[in-house]
């Protein structure tokens, strides 16, 4: 089978000036990854991680290298075009949440849409299917504070897919969540990507990555690990947890 | 464009979720507004209503009436003399002018005193001394009894006509025709009622006794000597100007003036009343306007104030919304759309504010028949308001939309 990559990156480098110092985040990062990969980015603190999920999400730009998103050249690309991708490419997911907290839960999820065009009732049935599909289709009028953290990262979840992203990008998504509700979540992306999603979860958590198809290990800005599980070593994992 | 207009409806509808999300801050950000537009709503609407009352008035009392008066120069007025117009003077211009309609003369007899008794109530009045003619000119007309006659002014009859207050105010009945009134120390019959003509930025305008002119010259024991005003009505076909210019210069010629800034003796006209009227309210709007504008200089010092700290507070809500996909453009007019719905709220409220304000100062001083607020105004006041919002709330949304969406995002 002759897939086209939904992600491709080649040389990337990402440095920050620190005060005098210049500090190289990312050191020539070569990257591919296919449709429907379930992967996790793991690293200590400092790897440079959030830097590549930064510039995988389509939030930085790399100072060099090549980064293609879903056949798009993203370093062609302005402030605008970025945004576009945002939109409609990725969906964030992020360890507290940033669920707005005055908007329902249906408003939240509509949010993402109100930068595309559509009409505002086929806007709403969009959002409620996605609510639905992450079991929450109960809660469209209650206000992210009356939910408890598993139902607020679902929410989360809901609007990251409700403009049917490539790609789902989780920034610890289970962080600010017990070890249940954590299983829960986690299974919940094991469902997505059974259905097609590919999704992308940096973590600092062994026990989260090796529920992953395949992991990325950072450090230094550099890819040290890169590691694809066997189908049958995740489907028993699947299956225990 | 169309990518701008959907950015304006998104940013509207966001503007306005946060707008109700806060609104108790929302209302006070605006308070400055708020005052500042009914401060200057009550003023124009008094004013206009002001001006609508007295312009009516004017009407009634008769647009083409004039008044020659006479007029002391400040230079003289230092060196201790008064101008004065006499009866020989009236009887002059009336000779020798035929292009009027009405003429009369008329003399207000302040040296005398101006009480007039009853019973035992004594009340301050204008005592006007006149000729049967004068109710032409100032289309005053008797409710009940008879005005002034010619023989009454002949034989120097003490009687009276009143103002319509003038008969409760003295607790006379109510129709007081044959009753005895007493001025200087006199008795006066009262010959006849006015009709009522109603008040004047707040005075009573019914509050006059008319009495022969040379009944009142007599007793004043200057015969000939007191000074009068002459009120005429220029014939229909007749320019205003003409029979002003023909007496200017008979006065002269009479006078022997040359230079017309020695003329001791001026013209008054309804539209010079009105003229006068209207420098007065323009410059009290005038003055109204300035203040006003100070108060929504502060009121829109306040508007970006709250929208810098709104800007700081939502940063991270800002980063929120650029990660799903908002561009800095959206994220600027949704703060700009922010900052003119406050303000035009503000101005909103204010508009309703000042009328309420002005009919509340008309309760009160009714100095007016009504408040009324012209159209202008409240475009003026939305449009201003609607500027505030844009002049102040462009630099808080500029810093929203430059904000960085990563920092954004990592702001506690």
């Amino acid at each position: 089978m002759t897939q086209q990559p939904l992600l491709e990156l080649r040389g990337i480098t990402k440095s920050y000036s620190m005060g005098e110092q210049k500090f190289l985040a990312l050191k020539g990062i070569d990257l591919t990854i296919m449709p429907n990969e379930f992967i996790a980015i793991t690293g200590p603190s400092g790897s440079g991680k959030s830097t590549l999920m930064n510039i995988l999400g389509c939030l930085a730009k790399a100072d060099s290298g090549s980064y293609r998103l879903a056949g798009n050249l993203i370093a062609d690309a302005d402030e605008d075009a970025l945004a576009g991708y945002r939109n409609q490419s990725i969906g964030f997911i992020f360890q507290s949440f940033n669920l707005f907290p005055k908007l329902t839960v249906l408003d939240n999820v509509i949010y993402p849409l109100r930068f595309q065009r559509g009409r505002a009732a086929h806007r709403k049935s969009r959002a409620i299917k996605a609510l639905k599909d992450v079991g929450l289709a109960d809660k469209l009028a209650n206000l992210p504070n009356q939910l408890s953290g598993g139902q607020r990262q679902r929410v989360a979840i809901a609007r990251a897919l409700v403009t049917n992203p490539d790609i789902l990008l989780g920034d610890e998504p289970t962080g600010n969540l017990d070890s249940k509700t954590s299983a829960e979540i986690m299974a919940l992306f094991r469902d997505l990507h059974a259905n097609g999603q590919t999704i992308i979860l940096v973590t600092h958590e062994q026990e989260i990555a090796e529920q992953c198809q395949r992991e990325l290990r950072l450090v230094d800005g550099q890819i040290v690990k890169d590691e694809t599980k066997n189908t049958a070593e995740q489907h028993a994992l699947g299956v225990a947890s | 464009m169309k990518k701008f207009a959907h950015g304006i409806y998104e940013g509207g509808v966001s503007a306005i979720q946060s707008i109700f999300a806060h609104s108790f801050r929302s209302a006070l950000t605006t308070l400055g507004i708020i005052i500042g537009v009914s401060a200057v709503i009550a003023v124009v609407s008094i004013m206009e209503g002001l001006g609508a009352t007295v312009g009516k008035q004017l009407q009634d009392l008769g647009s083409e009436m004039v008044t020659l008066k006479a007029h002391t120069s400040t230079e003289k007025e230092m060196l201790g003399m008064t101008s004065k117009i006499s009866y020989e003077d009236y009887l002059y211009l009336k000779n020798k002018t035929d292009n009027v309609q009405y003429m009369a003369a008329k003399v207000k007899a302040f040296s005398l005193g101006s009480d007039i008794q009853f019973a035992q109530k004594s009340i301050t009045t204008q005592i006007i001394g006149t000729e049967s003619e004068y109710k032409n000119v100032v289309n005053v007309y008797p409710a009940s009894g008879r005005f002034l006659t010619e023989t009454d002014d002949l034989k120097r009859r003490r009687v009276v006509f009143l103002g319509s207050s003038l008969v409760e105010k003295l607790g006379l009945k109510a129709d007081p025709v044959g009753e005895f009134v007493t001025l200087y120390g006199e008795w006066f019959r009262v010959i006849g009622v006015a009709e009522e003509k109603g008040s004047l930025f707040g005075f009573d305008q019914d509050n006059y006794v008319i009495a022969p002119l040379s009944t009142i010259e007599s007793i004043s024991g200057q015969r000939g000597n007191l000074g009068v005003d002459i009120v005429f009505v220029p014939d229909v076909n007749v320019a205003q100007s003409a029979v002003i210019e023909q007496m200017t210069q008979l006065m002269r010629y009479k006078y022997k003036i040359n230079d017309p800034a020695d003329d001791f003796f001026e013209f008054e006209t309804a539209e010079k009343t009105r003229k006068q009227f209207s420098d007065i309210t323009d410059s009290i709007t005038f003055v109204a306007a300035g203040v006003v504008g100070i108060s929504l200089l502060v009121g829109g010092i306040g508007i970006m104030n709250i929208m810098l700290v709104s800007v700081t507070e939502r940063t991270r809500e800002i980063g929120i919304a650029k990660a799903l996909g908002a561009t800095s453009t959206i994220i600027l007019i949704q703060f700009l759309v922010e900052a003119c719905v406050l303000a035009l709220f503000g101005g909103g409220v204010g508009i309703v504010v000042g009328y309420i304000f002005a009919l509340f100062i008309l309760m009160v001083m009714p100095v007016a028949a009504a408040v009324l607020v012209p159209l202008w105004a409240i475009w003026l006041a939305l449009g201003f308001s609607f500027t505030i919002g844009v002049v102040f709330g462009i630099m808080p949304a500029i810093k929203a939309s430059r904000l960085d969406p990563i920092d954004a995002l990592r702001y506690d």
